[in-house]
């Protein structure tokens, strides 16, 4: 459980520090490169593994023979199990009343100690699931409700009359729904190629990446804000595959159609 | 306009497509789900009791013609739920040509501005 929160804590202060990179780098190559650095982040997010250092410092030699520093794992095993029974004031033995006291405390530690950490796991793993099942619940849904209204145009792009925008679908058939607007052929074409190049990136993958982080650090604000800049920087470098050795006039065209499809919300 | 369960909207929007009255041999032959006779009939009469086809007898048999506007319902299905799953949850589960409510203005001109600067890549 310490685990998760450490490993939170430590994505934290990259994301801030991508957070304060940002506007500093141009939008045109950052966005490519921060495109990768947030999957990363994602990836390192959901692996319970701590490589960090731990928290305590180095201490000098001379020192460290002397404190015994508790790693947080093994304070457990240092009490006593408390599946012997209730504390029992005699056991027939000729115990001091101190140690008796001491063997106490630890016990009623113990139980104290167990309880909170299970007790925490399971309120983080059922707010983790309940997330993550939203989302892909409503999904699931949202896919039930257009598919009455697809209608194949030509390999993998459907139209579907009552979306508001073009909609990249499916995670292992994945399909192009392209709203009922009045959209001309030139226009068309680009809102294909935009969707393609998330196709052929894998993108709804990254997406589902990112929200499996998100949900199993959902006490985390600033891992919300990642999942919208990872979001952001997913369209920007789109654009920029989407674009790459086109000339003037077509990229001119495709802001127009972009810029066209956003405003209409 | 009450939203539609899938197999009613399924039928309406091909009653809709017809333009006109239809038997339900013509619904059913252009319905892709394996249905039986009986269940389109009991789908039909739940349409006629919710308004949105009427039914009347030609002769021997039943013919359904769309009362409600397709639009209208094709505009609030559109409006409502859909806009509502975006808002939502839905941009974090598919790849749209953006979500219109995280783009600010500045962003736009810096994406026109990157779009249409871009050149010699």
């Amino acid at each position: 459980m310490i685990d998760i929160l450490l490993i939170s804590a430590s994505v934290s202060v990259v994301i801030l520090l991508m957070l304060v990179i940002t506007p500093l780098t141009k939008r045109r190559y950052g966005a490519v490169w921060r495109y990768a650095v947030w999957i990363l982040l994602a990836v390192r997010l959901l692996i319970p593994v701590r490589f960090e250092p731990p928290l305590v410092p180095m201490l000098p030699e001379t020192l460290s023979s002397e404190v015994a520093i508790p790693e947080p794992d093994t304070a457990p095993e240092q009490v006593n199990p408390v599946d012997n029974g209730a504390y029992t004031p005699s056991e027939g033995e000729p115990h001091m009343p101190d140690v008796q006291n001491d063997t106490h405390t630890a016990a009623v530690n113990a139980v104290k100690h167990v309880d909170w950490e299970a007790a925490a796991f399971v309120i983080w793993a059922a707010a983790a699931a309940a997330f993550f099942l939203w989302h892909v619940v409503s999904y699931a849904v949202f896919l039930r409700r257009i598919k009455p209204y697809l209608v194949k145009m030509r390999d993998n792009i459907y139209s579907c009359e009552p979306l508001e925008s073009p909609v990249l679908i499916g995670f292992f058939r994945p399909r192009i729904l392209i709203p009922a607007q009045d959209y001309t052929d030139a226009e068309l074409e680009i809102i294909i190629a935009h969707e393609t190049a998330h196709c052929k990136r894998r993108d709804m993958w990254y997406k589902l990446v990112l929200l499996a982080a998100n949900a199993a650090h959902w006490f985390n604000p600033l891992v919300y804000v990642m999942v919208k800049c990872a979001d952001r920087d997913l369209e920007y470098s789109c654009d920029d595959m989407a674009v790459k050795g086109k000339d003037a006039d077509y990229r001119r065209m495709y802001s127009k159609v972009i810029l066209k499809t956003i405003g209409r919300k | 306009m009450k939203k539609l369960p899938d197999s009613e909207l399924e039928i309406m929007l091909i009653i809709w497509d017809a333009r006109g009255a239809v038997t339900s041999d013509y619904i059913m032959e252009r319905i892709d789900r394996g249905w039986t006779k009986t269940t389109l009939l009991n789908l039909l009469s739940r349409l006629c009791e919710r308004g949105f086809v009427s039914c009347t007898k030609e002769g021997r048999r039943n013919v359904y013609t769309a009362i409600a506007d397709r639009d209208e319902y094709v505009e609030a299905e559109s409006r409502s739920f859909l806009k509502k799953m975006y808002r939502n949850s839905l941009t974090k589960m598919v790849a749209s040509l953006y979500d219109g409510k995280s783009v600010t203005k500045a962003d736009l001109e810096e994406l026109k501005a990157f779009i249409e600067g871009a050149e010699n890549d």
